[in-house]
């Protein structure tokens, strides 16, 4: 079954048009992996060079941004679904 | 280090219709003193349609982890990831796009912050094309409006004055 790897609109030009990618469970470091296999430019957008989450991406496995779980060392089951979202936000 | 970008009255004025600049402002007015924030969505024939209201999720955030969110709602706003992907999906689905994000600011001016900026200029925000309006509240009415666009061959924003118009 796997995992789905959610790509919003806005980033779909990078994973030729799609919507979903389908991709073997483990963390989600692996997950991520899987999805730089399809697509560096992707994953390169999503993980800084040191390897750590980007400031303004946000990556929530089901309904739960990874940030209050284990970042990278999140489980991602079978079953599950990993959204990949650029943050929107500013202030005075 | 960027610096807050000011409105520019050399700059030719942006007109948004009446409709959109009331939703707007009405959406900035309930939510005060939080800011508020939202999308505008259009196409080449109307760019400024129809108004989405976000909700802000900033204050969200600043009680679950005050060190990495530092600011609460008064004073940031942090749109809600699922609002803005469906309003998105919505106007592909309408044949539009996304024109411009707005926000407002409380008790201070309309100008585009080195926090808008560093947000609006991020290699992955979702709307590089769009304009980013700011609305003024003081003592909860909105006294003033600025549309910030990006200059054409510049990697900086220009604050143009807004107009009221038809469409």
């Amino acid at each position: 079954m796997g995992v789905t790897v959610r790509v919003p609109a806005v980033l779909r030009a990078l994973v030729g048009g799609r919507a979903e990618l389908a991709v073997p469970a483990g963390l989600l470091r692996d997950v991520l992996d899987a999805v730089g296999r399809e697509s560096p430019e992707l994953l390169s957008r999503v993980l800084a060079q040191e390897g750590s989450l980007r400031r303004h991406v946000n990556v929530f496995v089901n309904e739960e941004d990874v940030r209050f779980r284990e970042l990278l060392d999140t489980p991602v089951r079978e079953g599950d679904c990993v959204t990949i979202v650029p943050s929107i936000a500013g202030g005075r | 280090m960027r610096r807050r970008i000011e409105v520019d009255p050399d700059l030719d004025p942006v007109v948004l219709p009446t409709s959109v600049l009331n939703e707007i402002f009405a959406h900035a007015r309930e939510v005060a003193p939080e800011e508020c924030c939202g999308l505008i969505t259009g196409g080449d024939d109307a760019r400024y349609q129809h108004v989405v209201r976000c909700r802000n999720d900033m204050t969200l955030w600043h009680r679950r982890d005050a060190e990495t969110y530092p600011r609460d709602g008064t004073q940031g706003f942090y749109m809600n990831e699922q609002d803005y992907l469906r309003a998105d999906e919505e106007a592909l689905a309408r044949g539009e796009r996304v024109t411009c994000v707005y926000h407002s600011h409380v008790e201070c001016g309309a100008y585009f912050s080195e926090m808008d900026q560093d947000f609006a200029s991020q290699e992955l925000f979702p709307f590089p094309d769009a304009d980013h309006l700011v609305v003024a509240v003081t003592a909860g009415k909105v006294v003033d409006q600025v549309l910030f666009r990006r200059e054409p061959g510049a990697d900086r924003f220009g604050g143009r004055p807004v107009a009221h118009g038809l469409r």
